[in-house]
């Protein structure tokens, strides 16, 4: 118990470090007052107990060195405390500067990683999370060892937060303004990343990875993904990466309900609406639902879906809709 | 309820669990003025939003108040104001036991209140014929920027206020009612008193509303 | 017998026995019948939530999500949170307690205003009933924090539910409003402000921070409702509305919303402790004047719920710095509580084990806010379960096992009858150590990552999960027997005496029940309300010459 990691796992952030000390520090002045007070209380339960025959002559009302004391002390100790979860707070959240950086998109209920520098993107899913494990690749936030890190970070719906225990380090993300926070991980491995603002039905799966690689195994990384996005757009792995399959089947066999509709064979169908009136899945049809989404709700569905307008170019859009149509007929299987 | 419970000398209006006529009284108007205070804070709570967003948006807050007629607001501030001065003469008249005129005071300030309703009613409708409706409804076009939210701020101020002014015009009237019947007198006149109190907060909010909405460049 | 009850020689009968039928209830003014209502009502809700508690509970007894779905989850700990907050520990101990005695402590027949004390209970059930409207139309799922624009876009009765919050913030204004009025201008001759007993100056301290708190999330809720009706854009993003606007405006009320949960069970313990010692409270100045500074300060740290949300660097440094301060005032009363028990006469009664109970959870709980209160740590374990263990240790180990130990204080009072003492010392402690079991291992998952609101979580904490699963049973099923033998004691219990406690205080000098209008006579107060060792006349209840 007086161990730090039996409290948290091990700090690989070096502007979080102090943060543990403090923990551990606190934990002892709450130790040392626990054992003063509860002590004391017990002590003088015993003495005082009713049967007990002792000396109970004019008992104190007031004694006003004992109570400057007991308010001086421990305004003394939370000053100190003040003072050093403050330093090391504004030291975390001014990041270093020449620091690299990430920009992080939460969004019901994914991630997307934009690298401005390189020019990449990467999501976390947890379809993609699946994949890129099996295929052995880097898995969700990816960044190289000893290299200090801006995180700008917004949302596209709801509040969300990074929150990494490994680094000591969250912040929420919000729509319509950016929020900064950084780090520099120590140490290369792979380290929880999860969502701690609360933003419905999939909070608790909003979590992936986040990958320290050694700089070298980094800068081949980003060429690789350099290489990806030159490459043409494939529908099915945006379908994957853009977070559809969060909230779409593309089974045949997908059982009715979800959070949204499943979108096998959705070409061409007849869908009924809130408002009442059926539309006709077609191109533009699809164009809307994905660029406008609440702007025509499927019957039965809630106006979730975030609007992807902006977030996929032309090209991607394109590649979505091919491959939407591609749905069902079976030109090509779903993953 | 106990013998001695209180001295026969008291009128019949001071309740049982009161020792004095001063006690009721008092203790009645520290209650007024507590919810006064709460009333305050509520609206505050407004006044701060207003605030935060004039920051985030000083364009918008400017052309805003351009849009609003400064003339139907300084009208209803007129009205306001003379509503609390018929108010102030009720209760005087109410202390010199002059009955009569004072319950034609009360009509007068529920009168005026009527009168500001009406401005506001026609500012209301003026602004919904430009197309100027509160937050995504927002398509007048006159303003730039966050229009949408300076207005939904402004409909919920004023709407609110206006509310108080309904709730008033009802108390005043119920007043008059009992000032008529007597059972409001001149030494029982707490609640004459108290809903004067509350007439003059109405006063006060839009004595706030008015500069911060329409005038503040 | 007491000299008063011989003084008149037909006894009256007690507020309980006074008048008959539902209707003698309902539409009661008596300060005494509202409180038994509040209880009957309250207690109902803190089972409703502990229901809620208890499936939140079991689907984190497995790392997987199974028992509940995911909408199902986050209704569940949403009305849990929502219950138990709004409708159980703010009025309970304010509303129950505080309505019970405030009158009687202070030598009042009743509070100032009877009618608005009653219009007060019948408001808090009308919001009651609107929460429930919303439960049915399928429950909303926001988190009882209502953080916008998740709460603004979300689909269900949203609305229903925050107007019914809403209405209940009025509930309680007119009861703070109610009882400042009654402490300043109902008190007898000679019952000075240092002679009022401590239960009273947190009372009062309580009233305080509802009237001042209260109207500001009375107007956020209404902005939040007109909101998702009409979309006036305050809380909406795409409209340039400043989500975090209404986390500021949230807490500006939330915050000190949790001393009005505290400052009451402060109450409760200050008298508890002196009654049970036998001995005069230590350090009276200080406890009545921290709980003031309490209520200052407390209203100026609102901001330490947001160190992650993105607010300025600057305010977070005030905000931590004020947080810090209240610690202060508060270890104050803790140091003189335990000092009142030097040269004390302690009885191991239940309510003298409640304040042992007291004084060991609320340090943890108290202790870890302090660990929150560092922004450096905070970053780490904001929304995490320590949170949530935190919050525990204060509000259901501080505020509501001492509300319930302040039940076994006035219990006597309140029914004329006495529960079973040690059956009540044994459940007590075993409250305490089911409590221990429940959050304890919360703190350790917390710390370790594992985030609030998860209805499914790494396998790596599901024995910590397990042992809180284990423990929240026992604890619910420990609470049920303190209700049983309470109500049995209610009931068929040893009649009790006018003071069974040999306490000083007024509301132990009338009968038991206590009669409708509380005294024969007007009180007389020459003294404080603790004086064991007889060294001044005190506080009586005078017999009139009148009756001789
Ligand atoms: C009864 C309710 C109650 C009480 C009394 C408190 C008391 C305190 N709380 Fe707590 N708090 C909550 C209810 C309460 N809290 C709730 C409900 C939440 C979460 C809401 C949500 O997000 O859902 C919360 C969350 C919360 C946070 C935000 C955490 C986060 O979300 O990131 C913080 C941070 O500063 C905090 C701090 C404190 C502090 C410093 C105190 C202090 O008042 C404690 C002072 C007491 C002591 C310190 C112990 C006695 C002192 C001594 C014996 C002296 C010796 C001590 C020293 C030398 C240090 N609380
Ligand atoms: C007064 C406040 C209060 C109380 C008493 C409790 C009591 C309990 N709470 Fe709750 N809890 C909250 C306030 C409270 N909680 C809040 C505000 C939240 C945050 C919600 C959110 O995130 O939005 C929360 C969240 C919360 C969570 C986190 C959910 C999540 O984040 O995913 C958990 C998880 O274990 C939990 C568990 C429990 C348990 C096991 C109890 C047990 O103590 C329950 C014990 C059982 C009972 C209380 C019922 C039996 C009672 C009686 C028989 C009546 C006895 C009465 C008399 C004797 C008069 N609570
Ligand atoms: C947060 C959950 C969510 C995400 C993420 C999401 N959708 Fe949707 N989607 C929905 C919901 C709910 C509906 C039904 C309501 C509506 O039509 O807006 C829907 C409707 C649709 C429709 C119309 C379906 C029909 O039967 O008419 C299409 C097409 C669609 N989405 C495609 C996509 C694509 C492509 C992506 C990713 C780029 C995506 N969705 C991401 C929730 C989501
Ligand atoms: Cu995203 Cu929680
Ligand atoms: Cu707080």
């Amino acid at each position: 118990m007086f161990d730090p990691r039996f409290w948290m796992p091990e700090s690989v952030n070096a502007l979080a470090e102090g943060t543990d000390t403090l923990f551990m520090f606190i934990l002892w002045v709450s130790v040392i007052s626990m054992v003063v007070v509860c002590g004391a209380m017990i002590y003088l339960a015993v003495r005082y107990r009713a049967s007990a025959d002792v000396a109970r002559d004019n008992p104190p009302r007031d004694h006003l060195g004992l109570e400057v004391t007991w308010t001086l002390i421990p305004t003394v100790i939370l000053m100190v405390i003040f003072y050093w979860g403050t330093r090391d707070y504004v030291r975390m959240s001014i990041p270093e500067t020449d620091a690299m950086e990430v920009r992080v998109m939460g969004q019901k209920w994914f991630w997307t990683f934009d690298y401005p520098e390189q020019g990449i993107r990467l999501q976390a899913t947890e379809e993609l999370d699946a994949k890129n494990v099996k295929e052995g690749r880097p898995v969700g936030l990816v960044v190289p060892v000893d290299t200090p890190v801006r995180l700008v970070g917004s949302s596209n719906d709801v509040l969300h937060s990074v929150f990494i225990p490994s680094f000591r380090m969250k912040k929420d993300v919000v729509p319509n303004r950016y929020t900064t926070t950084g780090f520099r991980a120590t140490e290369e491995g792979v380290y929880d990343l999860f969502c701690t603002e609360y933003c419905g039905t999939k909070h608790s799966g909003m979590i992936t990875k986040v990958t320290v690689l050694s700089q070298a195994e980094f800068a081949s990384f980003v060429e690789e993904a350099q290489e990806a996005a030159e490459g043409p757009v494939d529908g099915a792995t945006l379908f994957a990466s853009s977070g559809c399959a969060g909230c779409h089947s593309v089974a045949g066999d997908a059982p009715a309900g979800g959070i949204g509709p499943a979108l096998y064979d959705v070409f061409g169908r007849e869908e009924r609406l809130t408002t009442g009136d059926t539309v006709l899945v077609d191109e533009n049809y699809l164009r809307e639902s994905i660029e406008n989404p609440v702007a025509k709700v499927v019957e039965g569905y809630g106006p979730v879906m975030p609007s992807y307008a902006g977030r996929l170019s032309e090209e991607e859009l394109t590649a979505l809709i091919v491959y939407l149509k591609g749905l069902g007929s079976d030109k090509e299987a779903p993953i | 309820m106990g013998a001695t419970h209180h001295a026969t000398d008291q009128p019949e209006w001071v309740a049982s669990f009161f020792e004095s006529a001063e006690q009721q009284r008092s203790a009645a108007s520290m209650g007024m003025w507590l919810f006064l205070a709460q009333e305050i804070l509520f609206f505050s709570g407004l006044f701060m939003a207003y605030i935060a967003y004039r920051f985030l948006y000083p364009g918008t807050w400017l052309s805003g108040a351009e849009v609003l007629n400064k003339w139907m607001g300084a009208a209803n501030t007129v009205v306001l104001l003379t509503s609390s001065l018929t108010m102030v003469l009720a209760i005087r008249d109410l202390q010199l036991n002059k009955t009569a005129s004072s319950v034609r005071w009360i009509w007068a300030t529920v009168g005026l209140a009527g009168v500001f309703l009406v401005v506001k009613a026609f500012e209301y409708a003026h602004k919904f014929h430009m197309g100027i409706f509160p937050g995504g409804h927002y398509e007048g076009g006159a303003v730039e920027g966050m229009a949408g939210i300076f207005f939904g701020i402004y409909y919920t101020a004023t709407g609110l206020h206006a509310l108080h002014v309904i709730i008033g015009m009802g108390l005043l009237g119920w007043l008059a009612v009992k000032v008529k019947n007597g059972s409001v007198t001149g030494e029982n006149d707490v609640l004459a008193e108290n809903l004067g109190l509350y007439w003059h907060l109405v006063d006060l909010v839009w004595i706030f509303l008015f500069p911060m909405l329409y005038l503040v460049k | 017998m007491s000299t008063e009850t011989e003084a008149v020689d037909a006894p009256e009968p007690s507020y309980l026995a006074a008048t008959r039928g539902w209707k003698s209830w309902l539409f009661s003014v008596d300060h005494k019948r509202i409180a038994i209502m509040y209880l009957v009502a309250t207690t109902l809700f803190m089972i409703a939530g502990g229901v809620m508690a208890g499936l939140v509970r079991i689907e984190l007894f497995t790392a997987a999500g199974d028992l509940l779905d995911a909408d199902q989850y986050n209704r569940a700990f949403t009305l849990h949170g929502s219950i138990m907050v709004f409708l159980v520990i703010i009025p309970a101990a304010p509303a129950v307690l505080g309505n019970f005695v405030l009158p009687l402590m202070l030598g009042a027949r009743d509070v100032a205003f009877p009618k608005l004390n009653l219009a007060s209970f019948h408001i808090y059930m009308a919001g009651a009933a609107l929460l429930l409207v919303a439960m049915v139309l399928g429950s909303f799922d926001t988190g009882w924090t209502f953080y916008t624009p998740y709460s603004s876009t979300t689909v269900g009765p949203v609305a229903w539910a925050l107007t019914g919050v809403f209405i209940l913030g009025f509930s309680s204004i007119l009861t703070g409003l109610n009882f400042i009025v009654t402490i300043h201008k109902m008190r007898p001759p000679g019952m000075t402000w240092l002679r009022l007993p401590l239960m009273l100056w947190s009372i009062y301290a309580t009233s305080a921070v509802q009237i001042l708190a209260t109207p500001v999330l009375a107007i956020t809720v209404l902005l939040l409702v007109i909101e998702r009706a009409v979309g006036i854009g305050i809380f909406d993003p795409t409209l340039g509305g400043d989500p975090v606007l209404f986390q500021h405006f949230f807490w500006f009320y939330s915050h000190p919303a949790v001393y009005i949960m505290i400052l009451p069970a402060f109450g409760i313990v200050s008298e508890m402790v002196a009654v049970h010692s036998q001995r005069s409270i230590f350090g009276y100045k200080g406890i009545a004047g921290s709980s003031l500074a309490i209520a200052i300060v407390g209203s100026l740290v609102w901001g330490h719920h947001m160190f992650t949300s993105g607010q300025s660097i600057y305010s977070s440094v005030l905000f931590s710095f004020l947080t810090f301060f209240i610690a202060v005032p508060t270890a104050i009363k803790v140091f003189s509580w335990v000092a009142t028990m030097y040269k004390g006469r302690i009885q191991f009664t239940p309510p003298m084990m409640y304040v042992f109970s007291f004084l060991a959870l609320f340090m943890i709980g108290g202790l870890t806010g302090v660990v929150l209160g560092a922004l450096s740590i905070d970053v780490h374990l904001h929304d995490t379960y320590y949170v949530v263990a935190h919050f525990h240790y204060v509000m259901m180990g501080g505020a509501i096992l001492t509300y319930i130990g302040g039940l076994h204080h006035w219990w006597p009072k309140m029914f004329g009858r006495m529960y079973p003492m040690r059956l009540a010392n044994i459940t007590s402690a075993l409250v305490f150590i089911s409590f221990n079991l429940t959050f304890l291992p919360m703190f350790v998952v917390g710390s370790r990552g594992m985030p609030r609101r998860y209805y499914e979580y790494l396998a790596s904490f599901e024995s910590l999960n397990q042992i809180a699963t284990v423990g929240a049973i026992c604890l619910g099923v420990s609470l049920f027997v303190t209700l049983g033998y309470l109500i049995y004691g209610a009931i068929w219990g040893e009649p009790a005496s006018e003071n069974p406690w040999n306490a000083k205080s007024l509301e132990w000098q009338t009968a038991s029940p206590p009669i409708e209008h509380n005294f024969h006579y007007q009180p007389v107060v020459t003294g404080t309300p603790y004086d064991y060792d007889g060294a001044e006349p005190g506080q009586k209840v005078k017999v009139a010459e009148a009756s001789k």
